[in-house]
């Protein structure tokens, strides 16, 4: 990827070209885990994208403002991890409050994203780019938008598979084939960010 | 009262019913106008490519349906010859036959019979089977035969161009007027055998004016007149690659596309929007076989938002405090 | 003869005497006549449709019947309109019936209308009695579409036709009335289409027997009947009998089911704009891609059912009969409703037993908390009494 990439780029890499899921395999976990129903999904996905745009920005402001001021920038792993296990929580506490609503659609889900890879993947490879804070924004924001495309298609598409799949195939094989043909149409967008 | 028999109506016996296999055979007959100009222009080699193609697939539809142990009958429906055509039809000729057999098991074998066969499958086989060979072997189908055309597809040198304007590389001998010869005759054919489909209602014709609508719009506002930077005027996309193909043949699989109505325009614009995006800034000369795969992913979703709903949930509700 | 002669000064002994003969709907719904022409009476119905459009290919019946019958059907029109106090009737045939029988039904209708002023001062608006020719489509002789044609009423898909003031009867259903109220015979035969040919038939025939005539004894046992037309006619039980509402039985081939292609023959000729492939999918299909621990997929696929219109099926058959595959769409739709019935029953049930479960929790609730109350306050008194009226200070 380039040093200086442009925002909509940027975007667009995150979010079809290299999607998190389907591309970078990161994610995998609820990927498979909650599209066995669409609402789970849709639910899991759009929580994902709140924690992972918030926990990049976070990640960023502790690494140059922490971590590389006093040369501790191989602790970054163990940072990242506890940030995104902070924000996690004060998030579901601030919801808890402030939207009892949306913190009872997102309810479980929340605690789940902590061991969600894709969040410290976005966060790590951010950093790895050296992207400003800026670009990490849209960096994480492409790759949550891509994880809820991703998620809602393969929810619907999950509640299609016929019960008429060979038995050896029925229900994780199947889906983990749909899943491989669905990144195979993904490879298609292959060098639309150059 | 015996015999009181006033119109004709009543000793009519029942009316001639439409048979899925006779369907879907009619869907082969209707590629045939576009094969024989193949054939035509790219040289007999084709015709061994389909032959071998429709063999290999029925012969692993069979296999498949007698492992699980259903009619091996069902193996010449049809269907599986669809989509070895389509796979024949896209691959160059003269290809390997590894390449070849690997898409059509690809596309019967995985993509087909492991959903669950005719009519479960959520992809379109024939473009999985292509897709497959396409990202695993991308130097196999790059060689289109020098005698009819100079090495590459029109797609190819428009892609690959470097600092041509689009008029001076349309211009050169092997483009034709819309689409580069000899693309733009065989389209032309698949066009006119997709009108066939859409009188027997074989095919949606949302979907088929989906595809060539937001094609033609998205190189429309591209267009240019013809710079180096050009994307191709929506005449030079519709008549080139296998735009046609895709629209009448491949996108219109009615398994694989949503079964409402709006949804089947959205999934139609959604294919041609993407054949465009990637032929213009992907790094694939043609994405008709990734458009497909990638609106087939999303068809359940379009169906699902496009519903109309009937009831609501607070009805429900209201339904259980009566009871109660 | 003026029809009043028949007709008792209350209706409700013509209704009686309308369930005593036995007659049911003989259009094909089969509901009890003497209910619907109460519940017409009851909501002060003021139209009459005679329906013999008979808007499918391979019944003919009510042309059958008005060729030879028409005066009949007419006085049993008279009869029901009286009864039931309506000042409109209209009676609704198929645009290409025979021309005699057309012309024989417009002479019949001018007659009437010439004849009805002076023959009874009975009613205080005058009946008015015409006759329309409808065009052959599919479902055009159905109640509703013909509410629409005939008098601009579109019905919500709740409403019946009577719930607007419309009376529907078959012609076949006013013949039996009148050949009941004028000659006092109860509903034993009708007319029915047997493989092309009508004839009267007595109700109870067994469909094998009817057939026997015309068709080789051999074979037997793998005959199939269906019953109805041959749009919406429906495979029937092996040992199915004529009834009222038989209009026509066919001799056909068992036919091999094959997948489903989603060619959308179906979707494109359904009368209410449902999506029967869609719907077979969602009633066949259990939800394999989602692991067993999930909550109630079952659940899920019902409420997918009912987005997708399952209740707004009428059951008409029309996707059975055009089904390239030979899939029993029909069938599978009429299971997933009982299904969703019971289901619907289990949850009210459910429902009742939770809400008594939460009244008698806050009863016991509101109880202890009265007690604690009570208790507290005694506890309280006690202890000022011991303190004396100084610790108030």
């Amino acid at each position: 990827m380039a040093a200086e990439p442009n925002s909509l780029l940027l975007l667009l890499s995150a979010l079809l070209v290299n999607n998190f899921v389907l591309a970078q395999f990161l994610g995998l976990c609820p990927f498979m885990g909650v599209t066995a129903r669409r609402d789970t999904a849709t639910a899991m996905a759009f929580a994902t994208t709140f924690v992972l745009t918030l926990s990049a920005g976070l990640s960023y402001l502790l690494y140059h403002g922490l971590l590389v001021p006093f040369g501790l920038g191989y602790l970054n792993i163990i940072v990242f991890i506890v940030a995104i296990a902070g924000v996690v929580q004060f998030t579901e506490l601030y919801l808890r409050h402030a939207s009892p609503l949306l913190h009872q659609v997102l309810g479980i889900y929340l605690p789940l994203i902590t061991t969600n890879c894709a969040v410290l993947a976005v966060a790590l490879l951010a950093v790895q780019q050296e992207l400003s804070l800026w670009q990490t924004l849209v960096f994480a924001a492409g790759a949550a938008l891509g994880f809820v495309l991703v998620m809602i298609m393969f929810a619907a598409l999950r509640e299609r598979l016929s019960a008429q799949v060979p038995r050896a195939f029925q229900g994780a094989p199947i889906a983990l084939i749909s899943a491989g043909i669905m990144a195979l149409g993904f490879m298609g967008f292959a060098g639309i960010d150059t | 009262m015996p015999g009181a028999n006033p119109t004709d109506l009543a000793t009519a016996t029942l009316p001639p019913k439409a048979r899925s296999a006779h369907l879907l055979w009619w869907v082969n007959l209707a590629l045939l106008p576009g094969i024989a100009v193949m054939v035509f222009t790219l040289g007999t080699a084709y015709l061994w490519q389909l032959a071998i193609a429709g063999a290999l697939a029925v012969s692993i539809e069979s296999a498949c349906l007698l492992a699980r142990g259903q009619s091996v009958r069902l193996a010449l429906d049809g269907s599986a010859v669809v989509t070895a055509l389509l796979i024949g039809i896209s691959l160059p000729p003269g290809v390997s036959l590894w390449v070849l057999s690997l898409a059509v098991l690809g596309g019967v074998g995985l993509a087909k019979q492991l959903f669950g066969g005719l009519g479960h499958n959520l992809f379109n086989p024939a473009m999985v089977g292509y897709a497959l060979v396409l990202v695993s072997f991308p130097a196999e189908l790059a060689v289109w035969p020098a005698d009819a055309i100079t090495g590459a597809t029109p797609l190819d040198i428009i892609s690959h161009r470097q600092s041509q304007t689009f008029t001076e590389a349309v211009s050169s001998e092997q483009f034709g007027n819309w689409g580069g010869l000899p693309w733009q005759w065989i389209n032309l054919a698949f066009l006119a055998g997709g009108c066939v489909l859409l009188v027997l209602r074989l095919a949606r014709w949302r979907v088929v004016a989906g595809v060539l609508l937001a094609l033609g719009a998205a190189a429309a506002l591209t267009y240019d007149a013809g710079s180096s930077l050009s994307n191709g005027s929506p005449l030079y996309h519709w008549f080139t690659g296998a735009t046609m193909l895709t629209a009448f043949f491949v996108a219109t699989d009615p398994v694989t596309h949503p079964q409402s109505t709006r949804g089947q325009w959205l999934f139609g614009a959604l294919v041609g929007l993407l054949i465009f995006v990637i032929r213009a800034y992907g790094s694939y000369p043609d994405g008709a076989a990734f458009a497909v795969l990638l609106a087939n992913a999303a068809a359940p979703s379009l169906d699902h938002w496009t519903l109309t709903k009937t009831k609501d949930e607070p009805e429900a509700e209201d339904k259980h405090e009566d009871v109660a | 003869m003026s029809t009043l002669d028949f007709l008792q000064p209350d209706p409700t002994t013509l209704f009686e005497q309308v369930a005593q003969a036995g007659i049911q709907g003989m259009g094909g719904g089969g509901f009890s006549t003497a209910r619907k022409l109460r519940l017409a009476w009851q909501a002060k119905a003021t139209r009459v449709i005679a329906n013999a459009v008979e808007c499918e290919p391979g019944i003919n019946v009510d042309a059958a019947l008005l060729a030879e019958h028409s005066p009949e059907v007419v006085q049993g029109l008279n009869i029901v309109m009286t009864a039931i106090g309506a000042t409109q009737g209209v009676l609704a045939f198929a645009a290409d019936f025979p021309k005699s029988t057309i012309k024989m039904l417009c002479q019949q209708f001018e007659n009437q209308a010439d004849r009805e002023p002076d023959a009874d001062s009975f009613a205080a608006n005058q009946p008015s009695l015409s006759c329309t020719p409808i065009t052959r489509t599919a479902g055009a002789g159905a109640e509703r579409h013909l509410c629409q044609q005939l008098f601009g009423l579109s019905l919500e898909p709740t409403q019946y036709p009577i719930d607007r003031g419309v009376l529907c009867l078959n012609v076949g259903t006013l013949f039996a009335i009148q050949q009941a109220i004028v000659l006092g015979k109860p509903l034993r035969q009708r007319l029915v289409t047997v493989n092309g040919d009508t004839n009267w038939v007595s109700l109870g025939t067994p469909f094998a027997d009817l057939l026997t005539l015309e068709e080789q004894p051999g074979a037997k046992t793998t005959r199939r009947y269906r019953e109805g037309g041959h749009y919406t006619g429906k495979l029937s039980p092996p040992k199915a009998v004529v009834t009222a509402a038989t209009n026509a039985v066919w001799l056909v081939e068992p036919a091999t089911q094959t997948p489903c292609t989603y060619c959308s023959r179906c979707s494109d000729a359904c009368p209410e704009a449902l999506a029967p492939q869609t719907l077979h999918r969602l009633c066949t299909q259990p939800q394999v891609g989602a692991p067993s621990t999930q909550a109630s997929p079952q659940s899920l696929s019902e409420s997918a059912l009912e987005a997708n219109g399952l209740s707004r099926c009428t059951e008409c058959g029309l996707c059975n009969n055009l089904c390239p595959s030979n899939i029993d769409l029909l069938g599978s739709f009429q299971q997933a409703k009982a299904q969703a019935r019971e289901q619907a029953l289990a949850d009210a049930r459910a429902h009742r037993a939770k809400q008594r479960h939460e009244r008698h929790v806050s009863r016991t609730q509101a109880r202890a908390q009265i007690a604690l109350q009570r208790r507290e306050s005694r506890r309280e008194s006690r202890r000022l009494k011991q303190r004396g009226p100084d610790a108030w200070r």
